[in-house]
């Protein structure tokens, strides 16, 4: 394999738990900006450009419900959880686990090579 | 160069820039939605800097933000027409369908030929991106919830088969004794005479097309009885189906359909399209024959 295709597949395997990282801090109400920092104080950093569509597209798939609040100046779209995003994120959640603990134990066993 | 525009005119054209990609019903609300939260952004930036948000700051911001088709992207489940999978399908049939209509360019009057070659090939072309737009966008209304319906291509749809040979008989019918059949529907009126045949044509060349129908009558009732394809059905299928389609190129070079002139020259239109569908339904048939894949003891002991 190319040395070069490493930063493409270390992208592609962080990708998959962007959604698991954005819902894992929506159970209570956050806006777009918020929510980025939040992650980022996780160490987990997701571009605006990314994070914010994805917000949308969680809530048109339902998983995400919002609403405008306008009290703290000008209005800002509140994203949390809804009913389905929350067994979502419980799901989610247990298969995160389970990938985890498969990878540590292929990583220990079969992994002489990655030092 | 113009004027160097301003932190809020620049913010604008951005939002602009991602929102006109959105479907209409999105665009104000995401716009509103983004302009606050770019806002927000710029200002950390300008701020983290120690600089207030200036022109600069903001471009540079903006751009980190990303390409507004990529960011629009990225609201929208996006809908591809030809998806990886159906390139290789595409590509086949676009350049079949450019092979036969060039095969067929002879038949097409010399002064306006390559004109007409050229408007043929793209209203291919047209139908194809058509007809996968039409198929993606009704795969787009699958769920999770659709599951895989095995289908098996072998088995004979024996409703089908019977309907075609009655189609086939009517069209023996209809074009083999029309004045009859218009003499039938309209209580005992006759054709019109612009309508009458070439004597050559009804008397030597007709009769061929109706034998080979003939032999495709027999075919379809052999499936019904059978109820399945096998090898031997489907090759005879696509000779058959050649077979017409030759028989039809045939018409178009030996000679008038009708004696009048307006209607044969709508026959020959009629008859070019017919045949032009048939070679490609039969390349259709032929590259799926071929590329089914092999039975276990087909494959070669050395890759099992």
């Amino acid at each position: 394999m190319a040395q070069g295709d490493t930063p493409a597949l270390a992208l592609e395997l962080r990708r998959g738990v962007i959604v698991l990282a954005t819902l894992s801090q929506l159970r209570l109400p956050r806006y777009g900006y918020e929510l980025r920092q939040a992650l980022a104080d996780y160490g987990m950093a997701i571009e605006e450009g990314t994070l914010y569509p994805l917000l949308r597209r969680l809530e048109t798939q339902g998983v995400l419900k919002s609403e405008w609040r306008t009290n703290e100046g000008s209005p800002r779209r509140y994203y949390t959880l809804s009913a389905d995003g929350r067994k979502l994120f419980r799901s989610l959640t247990e298969t995160w686990h389970g990938l985890n603990e498969a990878m540590d134990r292929l990583l220990a066993h079969g992994g002489s090579d990655g030092r | 160069m113009g004027d160097p525009m301003d932190v809020e005119t620049l913010i604008d054209l951005y939002i602009r820039d991602v929102v006109q990609r959105l479907p209409r019903k999105q665009r104000q609300d995401v716009a509103l939605e983004l302009r606050g939260l770019v806002r927000e952004e710029l200002e950390l930036r300008a701020a983290s800097g120690r600089r207030t948000l200036e022109a600069d700051i903001a471009l540079q911001g903006l751009r980190a933000f990303g390409e507004p088709r990529d960011v629009a992207a990225r609201y929208c489940e996006p809908w591809i027409i030809i998806p990886p999978t159906e390139t290789r399908r595409f590509t086949f049939a676009a350049l079949v369908g450019a092979l036969v209509l060039t095969a067929l360019s002879p038949l097409i009057a010399a002064p306006a030929r390559s004109g007409q070659l050229a408007i043929l090939m793209f209203a291919w072309l047209g139908m194809l991106v058509s007809y996968f737009a039409i198929r993606s966008s009704l795969e787009r209304r699958k769920t999770a919830l659709d599951l895989w319906v095995p289908r098996d291509n072998d088995r004979v749809s024996r409703i089908g088969s019977m309907a075609i040979i009655v189609m086939i008989g009517i069209g023996m019918v209809a074009y083999g004794a029309p004045g009859w059949l218009f003499s039938l529907f309209s209580h005992g009126g006759s054709l019109p005479a612009w309508l009458a045949y070439d004597a050559t044509f009804q008397s030597t060349r007709l009769p061929v097309l109706f034998l080979f129908w003939l032999c495709q009558a027999v075919l379809l009732a052999v499936l019904i009885i059978r109820g399945r394809w096998n090898p031997l059905l489907r090759r005879a299928d696509v000779g058959l189906e050649i077979s017409v389609g030759l028989v039809l190129i045939w018409f178009l070079g030996a000679g008038n359909v009708f004696k009048e002139l307006a209607p044969n020259k709508v026959a020959l239109s009629a008859i070019s399209a017919a045949a032009l569908l048939l070679f490609i339904d039969a390349g259709v048939k032929l590259y799926r024959n071929v590329s089914r894949f092999a039975p276990p003891d087909e494959i070669p002991s050395g890759t099992r």
